[in-house]
This record gives C-alpha cells, structure tokens and sequence, in this order.
C-alpha cells in the first residue's frame, strides 16, 4: 500500500506538519448545569494535513483538478490505512528551496483531507 | 394544549447520549413532498431554527440549506433561478423551482438513543409554508424563511363583507369558522374546538375587509382563548387549528426539568414592569342600554405586587355586551398578565414536544432557587445544527393566551372608532316622508345602535312608523313622519339621530320636507324638438288652473317677445298623471294632477307655431317635458 494516495495519484509526502488532526463530530458535547455531561455526537470525522512534494507542475496541476470539485477517495498508510472520501483542500504552496530544483519549478503542496 | 408523545420518548430526550436527526420536506410544482435530506442524492440540509411565542399566532421557521453541490459530476442548484438546475424542473423537466414562496414546507425530527435509526422516529414540528427563500447566503448557504399554516389566515383578505351572527345568536366558533370558509382560505383550514365556549355573536354585524386571522382573532380574544395551530399527537401528523381556552388553571406540570438536563438558565429575571391585576371592562350593554363597567382582579398577584390597574373600553358596537363576558374577558386578562412574562429562560438539549402553555417543573438547582419551579411556557427556540439540538423555553407563571396583546389593549380605550351618522330619503309623497339612518364606526365593521334624539322644530312633525324616541335599533332603521304645513318654515328645522354609548354621541340633522300645496311638479327638462324659432321662446311653466275644479297643475306656452305663438296640438303622457283638459289650439295646453311617489314622469307634446300675425310657421313640433311627482324632482 502507497503512504497516500489521491484520487488514484501516489504522492510523497514530508516529515514536516503530516498527521491526523482533532476530528470533527457529528453532534457535541455539552455539560450540563449540575456539571454532568450530555452528548449527541454520533459520529467522528477524520481531518488530516500533509505536505506534499516535490512534484512538478504538471503534477500540482493534476493534484488541483482531482480535488477542485469534489471528494475524492484517500487511502495509505498515513491514514492507518484506511480508505475514506473525503474534501482534500489546497491550503498552500511553496517552490522547493533547492534552487537547482527551483529551476525546474518543482512545489511543495500543503493539503487539508477532511472526510465527509 | 401538551403533545401526546410515544412511550419512551421523553425518557431518550433525558438520556446522557442521545442523537438529533432534521429533515425539511418540501412539497414541489408536482404536488410531490421531496426529503432534503435525500434530494437528487444528496442530503441539503444544514441548520433548522424554529420558534413560537404566546403573541405571535404563528410559528416561525428558518431553514439553512446547501445552495448547491456537484452530483455525480454535475451542479445541481437549490437556488431557485437556476433554471438548468435539475432541482428546479417538474416532471415534465419544465423549469419549476423547488424552493420559492408559497410551497408547502415541513420539517420533522427524530430524536433517538445512540445506534438506533432516526426511521419510525420522525415528528412532524413545522408545517407551514415558504415566505421567502434568500440564496445569497454565506459559505454556499440558502435560507429559508417560513410561518406555519397559520400564514394563509394571515394573508388572506377578506374581500367582500358579510354579516355574521344573529338576533338570536351564533356560536362564536361556528362565526369564526364562517369567515374561513366564506374567503376562501388556502388549505380550507379546519378549527377544532375540544370545548365548546358558550359564546354567542349576537346581534349580527358587519365583518369589515381585514385579514382573516385579524378578523378571528379579535372574535377569539373576546372571550380570552387562543388560536393557533398545534401539533396534538405523536408522530408525522398534522397540525391542528385549536381554537381553545390555555390551561390557565393547570397545576400538574406536563414536563419536568431537572440541572443535570439542562445546560444553562440565560435569564431568571423577575420584574414587575408589566402586571396587571387588576382590569376594568366598560362595555355597553344592550339589554341596559347603558355603558356598564366590571372589574375583575386577580388576588394572588395583588398580594405579590400590589395592585396595578387597568382599564380596557370595548366599543360599543363590540359583540361583547353582558356583564357575563365583560367578566370572562377581564378575569382572563388579570389570569395572564398578572405575573411576568418572562421570568425563567432555560436552554436545554433539543426537547421536540414542547407547546406554548405547558407546564414545566424546574427541579431545584442550588443556584437561582432551591424550591421547585412550576412555570408555563410563554415562548421557545428551537436550533438543530450539525448533528446537534437545544431548546430555549421562556417561561412565565401560569399558561396564558395572549400578553403584549392584552397590554396593548389598556389605557386608551382599546377601539378608538368614531360614529359617523347619515341619512337617506327613503320615500315620500305629498303629505309624508320616510328617511333612513345609517350609522358607522369609523375603523370597525360593527354598526351601533342608533337613538332618534328630536330637537325644536316648529311646527312638529307626527311619526307615522319607526321606533319610538331612546329606543336603541340597528343601522339602516327606517322612520315615516307627516310633512309639516306649507309655508311653515319647518323645512329648515330638523331632527336629530345619535348612537349613544362609550364613544360619545354622533348628532346628525335631517330637513325636513314641507307637505306640497303650491310646489307642484317641477320641469326638468322644457325643450322643443324641432324649433325653427331662434329666440327659442318656447317656454313651459307650472300655474294654478281654476278648472276643471280638483285639479292642481297646468302646463303652458308662454309667448316670447319675437310674437311668436304656440298651440298644442295633441300629446302622449308616459306614465298615470291625470289629464282634466286639453285646450286644443290654446297657448296653454293641458292641466294634471302630477301623481305621487315621486316617480319621473314624461310628456311629449305637439305643437304648431305661428306668426306674430298668426300665419302658420311650423306643424307638430315635438315638445318633451319631464318632472317629478310631489315637486321633489
């Protein structure tokens, strides 16, 4: 199995800012007013952020299609290995600071997958 | 009236976890009801925000949807002018959009433990229909914005008055129900009334052009009860239009609270601002004859905040007219504002059963008291957003119908109408008249009583037919008096009709017609068809005739200055005029006894015209002339 995988695409990932986020619920948790909790969370939605790269235009450009639009399927070991659909968000990105590299314009993509 | 609701389910609204589900339904151009939460695919519904008040008549709903996503790799759109949006076209894929104003719109929850499914658990908590739809919300957002089924009564004008109730009177609710159906309603709602008031709109009136629910409420407010639609029963069910009296006397709680329920109490305010416990109700009383006043109060809260008083002044043309009601009516209003409004707020995990006037018990909670508190529900908001749900009940003391309505109805005397009076020549002839009085209330429908009141005339007049002086009869009475003498002078006398009560007196001055002696029928229209004469002396006029003898009137020609003459030579009389002689070949042509009634009479003569010389000008000219019996024309 990849380490993660989008929309069918493999894609390297960094060291730097990877992992699960805290989750989104469905429903909250509320405490009451003697102090006792109440809750009408009924499900728990995953969220996690990579840094992706580096990968050259075109692959930026093929990473920017795939997620404009739609949820697409994530899967790999960096989501335990579970495949999920979810929103993947391009939150930001970055020539790589090797600048022979930057040469041939390679990118460092931070995405956002939250699952839906 | 409480919401029968399933066993178990008050129990799964307490429990420590539980799950909120939301679904708005929405009836399309097909007549089909289509779930948001399963539309072309996909689930549209984000945010649901409902809320209900004692003085408002009805429940309000915003619903926050998604505008638009991509299914299956297309755009399909809520907005209602995308027209390419397969959610705007019928079935005959012509465009039709889903969401716009006036479509019937529901919306449902469930409440369930964790892992059970929200099916067979859906209650129906709005129905109604859209007021607007606002696609320009946030963040891909569409709002909706609706009132319960309640809209269409407030909507809908009546367009035609129609006179309700009877001498011997209708039930209120049957009147009410009237109105409904005589306007056409969309829905054809349906009251319910579980107790029958014992309320009687008699004398009949007239219902003026408002609203329908304008209309009916202030018939429901007479008598202290409420109307609204409920949802009575468990489940996907339809409202009910409840037209009853709150439960003002109710002491046994319909739910009850407790600090590991709920999560926060925002507001535990008591103030005085707005108690009245005491009311006095001036009404005029038919049966009397007289404005008559009560007072009910209300002893309890008297004891608690002293006395604070009111006055409210029903018209008098208010189907309020018995001590009875006007007691019923104060005792109901010192039962609802004799405590504050709004004393108790409580903000708990989503309750979906809860009804205007329940009763809630708040279990002791250490922090603002430590005694249970039975308090009834004046007002709640719903929220149910993201998986989650709260409830926010206004409480005041006891349940009540109305609030900021019965403050509004204090002080100045509720009804500021005015009578008007006016009068109508309804008959007469040479010796009588018949005159009608009409009297209105300017800003009501209901038309008073009205009161001859004779003033100084001389000389008198004789009432041949009518109620007698200080007998109070309805608007439109119609009265006959002899016409005074001739040259009496009475005709710029004159006398007086008022409608006494509450609002003061409206005086109104008839003339009086004298009896007919020398006025005869007037000539309305002298003219000659063909008249070669261009001095036109052609002239008619009315003089006494001595004979034959009985006769009144004669007709003539009276020669111009030019010597020109005239002689009739023959003529048609429309009509039962009485013609004593024709003097043919005379300038004065025919005598007659003008009738009575005061009908529009017409007679056509022919004329020949001569010369000064008398030499022959013209042969039958016609001459139409056209009076009023009695000389009133």
């Amino acid at each position: 199995m990849s380490f993660l995988n989008i929309a069918g695409t493999d894609y390297d990932v960094g060291q730097t800012d990877a992992g699960e986020r805290a989750p989104r619920f469905v429903g909250q948790l509320v405490t009451t007013f003697n102090g006792g909790l109440r809750t009408s969370r009924r499900a728990r939605k995953r969220v996690y952020g990579f840094t992706l790269g580096p990968m050259s235009v075109a692959q930026h450009e093929t990473l920017n299609t795939a997620v404009a639009l739609a949820p697409v399927p994530v899967l790999g070991d960096a989501l335990n290995g579970a495949t999920i659909t979810a929103i993947v968000e391009i939150t930001g990105v970055a020539f790589l600071s090797n600048l022979d590299e930057a040469r041939f314009h390679k990118r460092i993509v931070q995405v956002t997958v939250s699952e839906v | 009236m409480t919401r029968a609701i399933g066993a178990g389910d008050r129990a799964t609204s307490q429990g420590q976890a539980v799950y909120f589900y939301h679904a708005v339904w929405v009836q399309d151009d097909d007549g089909v009801w289509r779930d948001l939460t399963n539309f072309i695919g996909a689930d549209w519904c984000v945010r649901a925000e409902l809320s209900a008040t004692q003085d408002d008549p009805a429940m309000r709903a915003t619903f926050t949807l998604i505008r638009e996503q991509i299914i299956a790799g297309t755009m399909v759109s809520l907005a209602p002018q995308i027209s390419a949006s397969a959610a705007n076209r019928n079935a005959a894929n012509a465009y039709a959009p889903l969401l716009n104003p006036a479509r019937a719109i529901r919306c449902l929850t469930a409440t369930v433990a964790p892992g059970v499914s929200p099916a067979g658990h859906w209650k129906r908590v709005f129905d109604g229909k859209i007021d607007g739809v606002d696609p320009g919300g946030p963040q891909g957002t569409f709002t909706v914005r609706c009132r319960d089924r309640a809209a269409w009564l407030l909507d809908t004008s009546i367009e035609t008055k129609r006179v309700y109730g009877s001498d011997a009177g209708v039930a209120v609710q049957a009147v009410m129900q009237g109105i409904i159906n005589d306007n056409a309603v969309p829905g054809a709602p349906v009251m319910t009334t579980p107790v029958d008031p014992a309320f009687l709109i008699t004398p009949p009136y007239s219902q003026d052009k408002v609203q329908v629910m304008a209309a009916i409420s202030t018939l429901s407010l007479l008598i202290g009860f409420d109307l609204r639609y409920v949802f009575l029963t468990d489940g996907d069910v339809d409202p009910v239009l409840l037209f009853a009296e709150p439960p003002r006397t109710k002491t046994v709680p319909d739910w009850t609270f407790g600090p590991d329920e709920y999560t926060e109490i925002p507001r535990a305010e008591i103030s005085d601002d707005n108690i009245r416990n005491a009311v006095t109700i001036t009404y005029f009383d038919r049966a009397l004859g007289q404005t008559q006043s009560v007072t009910s109060t209300n002893a309890a809260s008297i004891a608690e905040f002293k006395r604070r008083w009111m006055e409210v002044i029903e018209p008098n043309s208010s189907q309020l007219d018995t001590s009875a009601e006007a007691t019923r009516l104060g005792d109901a209003i010192v039962s609802d504002l004799g405590f504050p409004s709004t004393q108790h707020s409580m903000e708990t995990m989503y309750v979906w059963f809860i009804s205007l006037n329940d009763l809630c018990r708040f279990l002791s909670n250490s922090v603002q008291y430590d005694d249970n508190q039975d308090l009834a529900v004046s007002g709640f908001r719903h929220v149910l957003e993201g998986g989650h749900g709260t409830t926010t009940l206004d409480c005041r003391g006891t349940p009540a119908g109305a609030y900021k309505r019965w403050l509004s109805f204090g002080g100045s005397g509720g009804d500021p109408s005015r009578i008007t009076l006016s009068w109508e020549l309804v008959s007469q002839d040479s010796t009588t008249f018949t005159v009608r009085i009409n009297a209105t209330i300017i800003g009501s429908t209901i038309l008073p009583p009205v009161e001859l009141l004779w003033t100084g005339y001389n000389p008198p007049v004789t009432k041949l037919a009518g109620a007698d002086p200080t007998v109070f009869v309805p608007s439109g009475s119609q009265w006959t008096f002899t016409k005074p003498t001739p040259g009496s002078g009475a005709s710029s006398c004159g006398f007086g009709a008022s409608a006494a009560g509450p609002l003061g007196t409206a005086f109104l001055t008839v003339p009086i017609p004298e009896a007919s002696a020398f006025a005869g029928p007037t000539v309305d229209t002298p003219s000659l068809a063909v008249n070669p004469d261009p001095d036109n002396t052609f002239d008619v006029g009315w003089g006494v005739h001595s004979a034959p003898a009985g006769a009144k009137y004669r007709l003539y020609y009276r020669s111009g200055a030019d010597g020109l003459s005239y002689k009739m030579v023959d003529y048609t009389v429309i009509g039962t005029a009485t013609i004593y002689t024709i003097p043919h070949g005379s300038d004065f042509f025919h005598v007659i006894d003008p009738g009575s009634g005061g009908t529009l009479r017409t007679m056509q003569v022919y004329v020949e015209m001569y010369d000064s010389s008398g030499t022959f000008l013209v042969q039958s000219a016609v001459a139409s002339i056209n009076w009023h019996d009695d000389g009133f024309g």
